[in-house]
Formats: structure tokens, C-alpha cells, sequence
């Protein structure tokens, strides 16, 4: 991504503004990264938006010249992880009628089956195929934004695939 | 089942979704209460005194615990136990001597590299020096029969993280971030190895009999291991250098490999099975290489040698699978 120096100096020095120039146009991979993760359009709308302003506080952090993509998912992903740990003790919290859980297809009993199969993986595990088969991420930006290296993310993803009875026999070069 | 497939089929499973239109506003919304301060630090609604305040104590606090670190950090270099180290260790010697280097080095990781102004050039070169200790350390024993084998392998992955450190600076030098981020990711990955095979060294004590059996045919690695069927099978599953799925297989098998060896090593064969078990363990040495043998022909687009590794792999599993079926 070619991101302009001086929005990033400008956002760097508190200028909010520049900030969400920065991040206006990655908002639809955050939005499906967390719809993926949560399941629910709501929750995922939170943890966006809970991202972003954790990724505005912590800019100071970013490594200008490093790709903002995978660094902002990262947050977004970890948002992601404290919501569904907070819904372990929440009872309040459940799925709205008209959440994407209801919109996905749920005659076919493979689907069903499959959908329940992605949501008993690990957060690390699924967030893994998630990046890569939900927001079609090559294997470099997976690992940028797991902070592991590649090798370890098409491990990690060929481990989840293998739970979810989706063994890859032919996977072709990206 | 290939990409397209699985893709659609995660698609069907996840449901298709659309962006909130408004979601830019609402975010904007969001960050609308939060301010940053010059310079980059953060301001959450304090006043300039508490903020000042504030700053005082956590500048004690650093002061403190980096006075404690580095005591501790002394401590650790003085105790280093470069005469502990013996030709011929006992068991109990060369677990003494395996698992204070790994401390030692451990405390010698900082967090630097992750950006090109951080000191990596000097953070990098400090842990790779213990890391260097730590491999004469291993080079100048002669480990115990039952840690032959893993042994080996923790030289191996200390002396890649070695190298790994190395490019890591050179990067940074380079003033490469990728390069770094590179580097750094794949000596991260071998630091998670060789901190595996040091807690089954640690932790290794001599099985009982029904024990060690159990162990071995429940062994969860190698039962499950679907990428070392797929590669060791007689279906001439295709693995060609450039394709994904093959060194995802090489990866995958390596690692339940592995497993299979630290559960040989936490649970030592009693001494009526430990034929069997040195048998079984430089089988599964065998393997271990052969598929470190396939992951380096890969990388290397050799495909002459990836047939050849995959193929001496295809033996060696076979034997490792003859050796569990006899115990």
C-alpha cells in the first residue's frame, strides 16, 4: 500500500483527521475480519470501531515505511479475541435477530456443520483462515499480521483446514 | 480440495456480509473523545499536574526495575556454568547444563527489532553471543544416550537463530524492515523450537513400561499426522518445488515429527523396550532429516533433491511405522 508520508507524519503528530484518511480505506477488511471472527455484524461493528481508536492511541507505535494493513487487523483480530472472551461471562450479550448468522446460507447440514467446526477452533486458528480464505490476504500478509513467520502461517492455516475437514490436496502458487 | 473450493465453501459457512455505510462516520464518532498529545504519547483526560505526576513515578518505576534486571542479569553471567560443562555428562548434568544456558540466553532477548531505530544492532548480537555459548556449550559434551538424538536437533535450531539474528542485523544495517521483520519472524520460529526440546530434556524421566507404551501408540503426532501419509504415501500425492501444499506438508509433517521426538525424549524407554526405542528414535531421526532435507530442496527450487529427500522420507517413515507397530 502506498501510503503518503504526510498523512502519516500529520496523524503521527495528533492530527486525527489525516488518521482517518489513513484508515478510511481499510474499514471494509476490518468490518470482514471481525464479521468472521464474531460472527455478528454488531459485535464486529464494535471491535472495528474499538480498533480503530485503540490504532489512533497507539499510532505512535507504527513503524513508518511498514505496511498499515495487517498491523491495523492485528488490533482489529485482538479486539476480536477480548469480545468473545467477554461474552464467556456475558449473558446479555447474545445474537441480535437479523445478525449475519441467520443470513448465511443454514439449510445445507455441511454448512451448518462447517460453520460450528470454524467457530470451535482457536482464535488463533481460525483468525488464520479467516485472513486468508475470508479476506483472500497472501501468506506474507497472514504472517505480517499473526507477527509470525510464514512458514508458520501456512502451518498454522494447513492445521485449521485439517479440523475443519478441508485438507487441501493441490494448493496452487499465489 | 483446492483453494477456490475451500474459499467457497468458508464463504457458504461465514455468509457474505456488506460494510455499514455510515461505518467511516461512526468511527470518526468514536475517535471524536480521544486526543493525542505531541509527540506522539498519549493524553486520556489528565490534568497537566496528574500528567506530571504520573511521569515522575513512572520514571521511578523504569529506574527500579532496570536496576533489578540487570542485577539479575549479572547474577545470571556470573553463574553461568561454563565448569559445569563435562566431556561425558550424566543425565541430571547435561539437563543442568542444557536448561541454565537456555535461561541464560532467554534473558538476554529484548525487545528491539521491531523497528529500524530501536538498537537492534546491539540487542541482536548480545542474545546471538549467548546463544553462541550455548552451542560450544553442546559442542563440547557428549550428551547422554538418551538425548543422541535431540541433542542434534537443538544444535541445529540454536545455530540456525544464530544465523537468523545475524541476517536480522544485517538487515537492520541494511536498513531493510522487511529484511528484518524476516529474519527476526524466522528466528522467532526457531526459538519456539528449541524452547520445545528443552522442556522435554528438562522434564525427561525413564517411563514404565505400560507407560511408555501407552505414550508411543496413542502419540497424537504421528497418528494424526495426515501431510507425512500424504507425503510417504503410495498415492504419489504431486510435491514440486514452487507448490504451496507440498511445503505446507514438509512444514506440518516436521512439526508432528518433532512432536513425536519430544514425547520419546519426556518419556525415556524403560530398559526392557530400549532397543526398540533406540531403533525407533534414529528412524524417527531418519525422517526428521529427510524432511529438513525436502524444506531446504524446496526453497531452493531443486526438485531433483526434493525427490530424493522424499524419497529416503518415504523409508524412514515406513520404518518408524514398522517400529511403533512392534512395541
Amino acid at each position: 500500500m502506498n501510503l503518503a508520508p504526510a498523512l502519516i507524519q500529520d496523524a503521527s503528530s495528533g492530527d486525527q483527521q489525516a488518521f482517518v484518511l489513513l484508515v478510511e480505506p481499510l474499514l471494509p477488511d476490518a468490518f470482514r475480519l471481525a464479521v468472521g471472527m464474531l460472527r455478528s455484524e454488531s459485535d464486529a461493528e464494535d471491535a472495528v470501531q474499538d480498533g480503530v481508536l485503540n490504532a489512533w492511541r497507539h499510532f505512535g507505535r507504527f513503524r513508518p515505511g511498514s505496511d498499515l494493513r495487517p498491523w491495523l487487523l492485528t488490533i482489529v483480530a485482538n479486539e476480536c479475541r477480548h469480545q468473545r472472551r467477554n461474552r464467556w461471562w456475558s449473558v446479555i450479550r447474545t445474537e441480535a435477530p437479523g445478525e449475519l448468522v441467520d443470513k448465511a446460507s443454514s439449510s445445507d447440514p455441511d454448512t451448518l456443520d462447517l460453520r460450528r467446526a470454524l467457530y470451535r477452533l482457536p482464535h488463533d486458528q481460525r483468525l488464520a483462515v479467516i485472513l486468508r480464505f475470508y479476506l483472500d490476504l497472501s501468506y506474507e500478509d497472514v504472517a505480517n499480521t499473526l507477527r509470525i513467520s510464514t512458514k508458520a502461517a501456512k502451518s498454522r492455516t494447513y492445521r485449521a483446514l485439517e479440523r475443519l475437514r478441508l485438507s487441501p490436496e493441490v494448493l496452487p502458487d499465489e | 480440495m483446492n483453494e477456490t473450493q475451500i474459499r467457497q465453501r468458508l464463504r457458504e459457512a461465514v455468509g457474505e456480509t456488506r460494510v455499514p455505510p455510515d461505518l467511516r462516520n461512526r468511527v470518526e464518532v468514536r475517535l471524536g473523545g480521544s486526543q493525542r498529545m505531541k509527540g506522539g504519547s498519549l493524553m486520556f483526560g489528565f490534568g497537566r499536574t496528574a500528567s506530571v505526576v504520573a511521569a515522575v513515578l513512572a520514571l521511578l518505576l523504569l529506574a527500579a526495575a532496570v536496576i533489578g534486571i540487570r542485577a539479575w542479569h549479572d547474577n545470571l553471567a556470573n553463574s553461568r556454568p561454563a565448569s559445569r560443562v563435562v566431556q561425558n555428562p550424566t543425565v541430571s548434568q547435561y539437563q543442568a547444563v542444557v536448561s541454565h544456558d537456555e535461561v541464560y540466553a532467554l534473558s538476554k532477548q529484548a525487545n528491539a527489532c521491531n523497528t529500524l531505530t530501536d538498537g537492534c544492532s546491539t540487542a541482536a548480537p548480545r542474545l546471538a553471543a549467548a546463544l553462541q555459548q550455548w552451542l560450544d556449550d553442546l559442542n563440547a559434551m557428549r550428551p547422554p544416550s538418551r538425548f543422541i538424538y535431540v541433542d542434534a536437533e537443538l544444535r541445529r535450531h540454536v545455530a540456525a537463530c544464530i544465523t537468523d539474528l545475524k541476517a536480522a542485523v544485517a538487515a537492520y544495517d541494511a536498513k531493510d524492515q522487511k529484511g528484518m521483520d524476516s529474519a527476526i519472524g524466522a528466528g522467532v520460529s526457531e526459538r519456539d523450537i528449541f524452547v520445545a526440546e528443552v522442556d522435554a530434556i528438562r522434564n525427561s524421566t525413564q517411563a514404565s513400561v505400560s507407560v511408555y507404551t501407552s505414550v508411543v501408540r496413542s502419540d497424537p503426532g504421528l497418528t494424526n499426522c495426515v501431510a507425512c501419509q500424504t507425503l510417504a504415501g503410495s498415492g504419489q500425492a504431486p510435491c514440486n518445488v514452487g507448490d504451496d501444499s507440498c511445503q505446507n506438508n514438509i512444514v506440518v509433517a516436521i512439526e508432528d515429527i518433532d512432536g513425536l521426538q519430544g514425547n520419546l525424549v519426556r518419556n525415556f524407554a524403560p530398559d526392557a523396550l530400549a532397543s526398540k526405542d533406540a531403533h525407533l528414535q534414529m528412524d524417527v531421526w531418519a525422517a526428521d532429516q529427510a524432511l529438513v532435507a525436502m524444506d531446504t530442496a524446496w526453497s531452493a527450487h531443486d526438485q531433483a533433491s526434493l525427490q530424493t529427500a522424499r524419497d529416503a522420507f518415504r523409508q524412514a517413515f515406513a520404518r518408524v511405522v514398522s517400529d511403533l507397530a512392534s512395541i
